[in-house]
C-alpha cells in the first residue's frame, strides 16, 4: 500500500482498484471545493471585530458583574464612612503582598488612615475580597487602568473611595 | 494612460541622451547601459514594492477570511503596515548561530534572492518596444525553470550554515520538495511550449493576445489540466500551504530559515511572497495572456497594468489556499508529486500533443 | 563600434575572473561545503560565456542541467558525506597543491591543443543553418528527430536505464 496516496480515514474499504482511486480522487476535490466555498462566502461576511478604543461600532462593551477590574472600597452610605474596619485580613491574605493597611482609631471606631493597593502587582485572585469579613473590598468591572507612570498603579485611599462611591455590596457574580 | 505614452517618453529621453552623448564624445554604448541599467534597477525594484503590497494583501485576505479585520492601524487600510515592518527588522540585530558557517549564513538568502530575481528579466511586462527592462530570450521558458532551480541551493545553503538539525531537515525538505515540484512543473510548461511553438514568453505572450481574450491558453479546454498542475506546482514551489512542510510553525519552528534575523529573514520572507507573485506572473504571461487586456485592442489602461491585475487574481488564489486547506505531510507531499502529479502530466503531454496535432 | 567591442571584452573578462576565481575556490577551499558551493559560480560563470557568445540555449541548459540539478546533487551528495571526505582530505592535504597544479596544467594545455585543432569549427558545423535562421531550438529540435535521431533514441534509453537504476539502488529491502 503506497503511503503517499494513503489519505484516507480507516473507515473505508481497502480496495485499490481504478474505480476506488477515481472515487477517492472526486472525493478530495468535492471537499476541497466545498472548503474553498465556506473560506470564501466568510470573506465576504460582516466581521466581529471591534476596534478598541476607537469604538466605532454601537457596542459598549461594560463586562458584567464580578469582572476582576479596577480594586475599589465600599462606602456605607447609612453611616457615611467606609465599611473598612483596617483589620488588616487582605494584606495578610494577599499572596503577592499588593496591600498595604494603615490603620488608626481603636475599638469600634478603627479606620484605615492609609490603604495602598498596588494593582500592578495584584495577580487577580480576588483572595482579598474573600477574606474581608465586612465585606468593604471589592473588584469592580472597570478595566482600563492603564497609567503612563507604573508609580500610578498604586491605588490610594482616595482613589478606592471614589471609584466605591457607585457599588452598594461587593461585586459579584452570585 | 497608455503604454505607447511611454514609449514615447523613452525615446525621447533617449534621443536627448544621445544627442549630449555625441556632443561630449562619449560613445552612445553609454545610453543603452543606461537603459538597460535602469530597467533592471526598476525591475528589482518593482519586486520590492510587490513583496511590501502582497504581503499586507495576505494579512488583510487572512484576517477576512478569518472574519476579523487584519492590519488597519497604519495608513487607510493599514497599508503602510508592510513599510514599517521592514523599517523595523531593518534595525533588527543580526545574529548568527555561535558554529554557524559565516559565508554560507549569508549567501543562502542573497542566492535565494537572486535566483528570483533573475526571473523577473524574462517575464513580458508590456509591448515589447514600450520597456527596456526585458530580455527576450528565445529560451526565456528554459531559463526560468533553470533559474529557479537556482533558489534550491540559496535553501539547502541556508539551511546547512544554521548549525542546526531543524534548519537542516527543514532545507533537505523544502530542497526535495522544490526538485520533486520541477517535474511536474516542467511537463505543463512543455505542454503550453508543444501549443505556441516556441519557448520564448514573450512569443507566447503575442500568439495569445492576437485571437482577443478566447485565444488567451486558459480558454483551450486542452490546456485545462496544464493549467491545473501548473497551479498545484506553483503553490508547492513557493512552499505555500498545502505544501509548506519546510517552514511549519508548528514541526520545525521556521525550518530553513529558524536562525535568521534581521535583514536577512527580510529577504528571506519577501523573497518568498515575491516568488508567490512570480508564479503568478508566469501563470498570467502563460495562460491569461499576459498584458494584453481582455476588452479589446482600444483600452486605456496599460498593458502592465492589465499583466499586474492577472498576476494578483493568482496571487489571490494562492492565498485563499493557503488559509484553507491544512498541511499535507511530507510523504503525502512526495506522493503527490512523484505518483500522481507526473502521470497526471504525461496525461496531459499525450493530450496536447494529440490536440496540437489534430486541432 | 568601438565601444561595443570594449564593453564585451570588459564582460568578458569580468566573466572569466568570477569563473576562474571560483574554480580556484573550489580547488583549494579547505572545506569541502565550500568547494561544492563554489561550483555554483563556476558552472555559472560558463553559462554567462555562452550566453556572450551567443549560445543562449546553451546558457539555459546550462543553468538548468548543471547548476539546477548537478550541482545539487554534488552538494547533497556532500551534505551526507563530507566527514568521510574531510578526512581524505586531511590524508591528502600537503599535496592537494600539487594535484591542482597538475590538472590546471594540463587542462590549459587540452584547451590549447582543442583550441587550435578546432579553430575551424564554424565550417565544420555551420552547415545546418537554413531553415531555422535564428531559431536555434527548432535548428536543434529537428536535428534531434532526423540526424541525429538515433543518438537521441539512445540517450533516452541511457536515462531511463540510469533511473531503474536509482530506484533499484534506492529501494529498500522488502521484509520477509
Amino acid at each position: 500500500m503506497d503511503a503517499g496516496l494513503d489519505m484516507r480515514t480507516t473507515g473505508t474499504k481497502s480496495d485499490d482498484s481504478i474505480l476506488s482511486i477515481l472515487r477517492l480522487i472526486v472525493q478530495g476535490i468535492v471537499s476541497i471545493a466545498k472548503s474553498h466555498w465556506v473560506t470564501l462566502v466568510n470573506f465576504w461576511r460582516p466581521t466581529v471585530c471591534e476596534r478598541y478604543p476607537h469604538k466605532d461600532k454601537s457596542l459598549d462593551y461594560k463586562p458584567g458583574p464580578g469582572y476582576k477590574g479596577d480594586f475599589a472600597l465600599i462606602t456605607d452610605k447609612e453611616k457615611g464612612r467606609l465599611r473598612c474596619i483596617a483589620c488588616q485580613s487582605c494584606e495578610r491574605a494577599c499572596p503577592n503582598h499588593c496591600i498595604r493597611v494603615v490603620p488608626a482609631g481603636k475599638g469600634k471606631d478603627r479606620y484605615p488612615a492609609e490603604f495602598y493597593i498596588d494593582v500592578g502587582l495584584c495577580m487577580n485572585c480576588e483572595i482579598c475580597v474573600e477574606v474581608c469579613p465586612v465585606d468593604a473590598l471589592t473588584m469592580t468591572p472597570d478595566y482600563e487602568c492603564s497609567v503612563h507612570d507604573p508609580r500610578d498603579l498604586i491605588r490610594n485611599i482616595k482613589q478606592l473611595t471614589e471609584r466605591g462611591m457607585e457599588f452598594d455590596e461587593v461585586s459579584r457574580v452570585r | 494612460m497608455d503604454s505607447s505614452l511611454i514609449f514615447t517618453i523613452g525615446n525621447a529621453l533617449r534621443t536627448w541622451l544621445e544627442g549630449l552623448c555625441r556632443a561630449h564624445g562619449v560613445p552612445t554604448l553609454v545610453v543603452d547601459i543606461l537603459a538597460w541599467g535602469t530597467g533592471a534597477v526598476l525591475v528589482v525594484v518593482l519586486g520590492l514594492l510587490v513583496a511590501l503590497f502582497v504581503i499586507w494583501l495576505e494579512r488583510k485576505v487572512a484576517g477576512y477570511i478569518q472574519t476579523r479585520l487584519g492590519p488597519t492601524r497604519v495608513g487607510p487600510v493599514g497599508i503602510f503596515q508592510t513599510a514599517m515592518d521592514a523599517l523595523k527588522i531593518l534595525q533588527k540585530e543580526d545574529i548568527i548561530p555561535r558554529g554557524a558557517d559565516y559565508w554560507l549564513h549569508l549567501a543562502g538568502p542573497v542566492l535565494y534572492f537572486t535566483a528570483l530575481v533573475l526571473g523577473f528579466a524574462v517575464i513580458p511586462w508590456d509591448v515589447k518596444a514600450t520597456l527596456a527592462a526585458t530580455v527576450d530570450l528565445n529560451v526565456g521558458l528554459i531559463y526560468v525553470i533553470g533559474v529557479t532551480s537556482v533558489g534550491v541551493l540559496g535553501v539547502v545553503m541556508s539551511g546547512w550554515g544554521s548549525n542546526n538539525k531543524w534548519s537542516l531537515l527543514g532545507a533537505m525538505r523544502a530542497a526535495a520538495q522544490i526538485i520533486s515540484y520541477d517535474v511536474p512543473l516542467l511537463l505543463a510548461l512543455i505542454c503550453v511550449v508543444m501549443v505556441a511553438g516556441t519557448l520564448s514568453l514573450t512569443r507566447i505572450v503575442e500568439l495569445q493576445g492576437s485571437a482577443g481574450i478566447l485565444g488567451w491558453y486558459v480558454f483551450k479546454p486542452y490546456l485545462w489540466l496544464p493549467f491545473i498542475i501548473f497551479v498545484i506546482c506553483g503553490t508547492a514551489e513557493v512552499n505555500r500551504t498545502p505544501f509548506d512542510i519546510p517552514e511549519a510553525e508548528s514541526e520545525l519552528v521556521a525550518g530553513f530559515h529558524t536562525e535568521y534575523s534581521g535583514m536577512k529573514f527580510a529577504l528571506f520572507f519577501l523573497t518568498e511572497f515575491d516568488h508567490m507573485w512570480f508564479v503568478g506572473l508566469l501563470g498570467a504571461t502563460l495562460f491569461l495572456g499576459g498584458w494584453y487586456s481582455p476588452l479589446g485592442a482600444a483600452d486605456p489602461i496599460p498593458g502592465f497594468v492589465w499583466l499586474m491585475i492577472k498576476s494578483f487574481i493568482f496571487v489571490l488564489v494562492l492565498q485563499w489556499f493557503r488559509w484553507t486547506l491544512p498541511r499535507l505531510r511530507v510523504d503525502q507531499l512526495m506522493g503527490l508529486a512523484w505518483k500522481f502529479l507526473i502521470p497526471a502530466g504525461f496525461v496531459a503531454l499525450a493530450i496536447v500533443c494529440v490536440a496540437v496535432l489534430f486541432i | 563600434m568601438a565601444a561595443e567591442q570594449w564593453f564585451a571584452n570588459l564582460s568578458f573578462y569580468v566573466v572569466a575572473l568570477v569563473t576562474l576565481a571560483s574554480a580556484l575556490g573550489v580547488v583549494l577551499a579547505r572545506q569541502v561545503i565550500h568547494a561544492a558551493c563554489l561550483l555554483l559560480p563556476t558552472l555559472a560563470g560558463i553559462a554567462a560565456l555562452f550566453a556572450l557568445l551567443g549560445g543562449h540555449l546553451l546558457m539555459a541548459i546550462q543553468i538548468l542541467v548543471y547548476v539546477g540539478a548537478i550541482n545539487v546533487l554534488i552538494i547533497f551528495a556532500v551534505l551526507l558525506l563530507h566527514r568521510q571526505v574531510d578526512r581524505q582530505r586531511r590524508i591528502l592535504a600537503g599535496t592537494q597543491h600539487l594535484f591542482a597544479g597538475v590538472t590546471g596544467a594540463g587542462a590549459v594545455t587540452l584547451a590549447l591543443v582543442v583550441g587550435a585543432l578546432f579553430s575551424n569549427l564554424p565550417q565544420l558545423v555551420g552547415g545546418e543553418q537554413g531553415r531555422f535562421g535564428d531559431d536555434v531550438v527548432a535548428g536543434i529540435g529537428e536535428m534531434f528527430l532526423t540526424k541525429y535521431l538515433l543518438a537521441f533514441e539512445l540517450t533516452g534509453i541511457l536515462l531511463l536505464v540510469t533511473m531503474i537504476g536509482a530506484i533499484v539502488l534506492a529501494r529498500k529491502e522488502r521484509d520477509q
